[in-house]
């Protein structure tokens, strides 16, 4: 009995699988991509990040200028937030211009196939311009800051769902030449 | 006709059922272990829901079977397995898990839901601070609970109360006019006090804040990728930040209770009992025939 028990449970194994597939073949693409994938995920997550910050820099550079809104891997409430950052800049008459100098890679963890974190070292230089003169307001300020991302995966891709500062050791320049 | 009788036999036999279970059980824990998925997501999910009907089909069958030919203990047996699958249906359709926040003046926050079953009745609950104890009113239901850290179930498991208590800051927001722009007590997110923010519908800022003691603060204020502001501060004080200031007047002692309805456990644990009462006089019973 125990041997039919066993083969038995190999054959309703995979006519779980196939009801899986018919039922749901979104959750299965994402099991497949969590075993077999993840190396692709992690640069997938990486892309994220980067794609992230290099659109949060344009709307911001542009005062909010709405054409790159829908490839901003950012949720709902994060482009909320942002959006009431370019107000209250404009109710002061202000802009702020980003330029991001670097960022470090430090950690990257997937807590799950739908859930992960991705901790970076970040170094931006900034400034201030008048609004709508764009007339330079500020002097070139700099900084380096930790931040984690927490990203969700959605059917198309990644999306960032929170971005934490964290308190992380300026990492080591390898690569770095001085003059 | 002897032909769908023997298919009949064979699909309500233990050989499919220990198979079914098998393969439910070792997916189940895979899905769980490896992709840390919850487990009521794996249980509602759809080829679960076909496994368990199966199993439902396999045991109702099988049970008529056993009733018929006499066999009281297989035929128990199976209507134990039935009352359980059908308590965790139940719990997946109508279960809620929720938290709220409690001061000694009332509830600070609504009952926020953060599973709720497809079918589970609305969220009319409200709680407060009965000398030690918390008090929470369900519908009609009255539950009372010790007002320290701990988990308690009630109502035969049904309910489950878990209580933490924490600190939390009142903030204040102001103009640099001083016009009170924002104020409300900061209620601390689910059971974790990482990262705990919080933030005013008027202003685009992070305000971060970590209690350090019963009358300081750790803060960090943001605002886009930029640190505005960081340090301590003393309750009362003002903090100045880009033409604004703000201030936390007082710290509170609050109570975060989890509230947690499994309306099938009822079933399950009933059912369980009434079966192993029932194998327990018939074990009796031939004792003393013997």
């Amino acid at each position: 009995m125990i041997k039919r028990v066993l083969i038995l449970t190999v054959v309703f194994s995979v006519l779980y699988v196939i009801i899986g597939l018919l039922l749901e073949p979104e959750s299965l693409s994402h099991y497949r991509r969590w075993l077999f994938g993840r190396v692709e995920e992690e640069a997938s997550l990486r892309q994220t990040v980067l794609l992230y910050n290099k659109i949060l820099t344009d709307l911001y550079a542009s005062d909010g200028e709405t054409l790159r809104l829908n490839d901003f891997p950012a949720s709902v409430i994060l482009k909320h937030e942002l959006y009431r950052d370019l107000d209250f800049l404009r109710s002061r008459g202000l802009l702020i211009i980003y330029d991001m100098a670097d960022l470090t890679f430090m950690k990257l963890k997937m807590r799950s196939p739908f859930l992960a974190d991705v901790e970076v070292y970040e170094e931006w230089n900034y400034i201030y311009q008048k609004n709508p003169s764009r007339k330079i307001a500020s002097s070139i300020k700099g900084f380096g800051q930790g931040f984690r991302y927490i990203l969700k995966r959605q059917k198309t891709g990644w999306l960032v769902i929170e971005v934490i500062p964290v308190d992380i050791k300026e990492p080591e320049k390898r690569d770095e030449f001085y003059y | 006709m002897n032909f769908i009788i023997n298919s009949i036999t064979l699909l309500s036999s233990y050989t499919i059922f220990l198979s079914l279970f098998m393969t439910q059980f070792v997916i189940t824990s895979f899905l769980i272990i490896i992709f840390k998925i919850p487990f009521w997501q794996v249980f509602g999910s759809g080829p679960s829901f076909v496994f368990t009907g199966l199993l439902l089909i396999n045991r109702v069958s099988g049970s008529i079977f056993e009733i018929k030919k006499g066999r009281w203990k297989g035929a128990l047996f199976s209507v134990w397995f039935i009352l359980v699958s059908s308590g965790l249906l139940v719990n997946y359709f109508y279960r809620t898990d929720g938290i709220t926040n409690l001061t000694d003046e009332g509830m600070v926050s609504g009952f926020v839901i953060s599973q709720k079953g497809r079918f589970a009745s609305g969220n009319e609950i409200s709680a407060f601070i009965k000398g030690d104890n918390i008090e929470v009113l369900k519908g009609k239901r009255s539950f009372i609970i010790p007002a320290k850290d701990g988990f308690y179930p009630r109502a035969f498991f049904s309910y489950f109360f878990s209580v933490k208590k924490d600190f939390s800051p009142m903030f204040v927001i102001k103009d640099n006019e001083g016009k009170v722009l924002d104020t409300a007590f900061l209620i601390p997110e689910g059971f974790s006090q990482d990262n705990l923010y919080f933030r005013s519908p008027a202003l685009p800022h992070r305000f971060y804040i970590k209690i350090e003691g019963r009358d300081s603060l750790s803060f960090r204020i943001t605002r886009g990728k930029l640190t505005i502001k960081k340090g301590l501060v003393k309750l009362n004080e003002e903090l100045e930040f880009e033409g604004l200031r703000v201030s936390f007047p007082e710290i509170k002692e609050i109570f975060t209770v989890r509230i947690i309805h499994y309306p099938g456990n009822k079933v399950i644990l009933v059912g369980s009992l009434i079966i192993f009462l029932l194998l327990f006089i018939k074990g009796i019973n031939r004792l003393v025939a013997k």
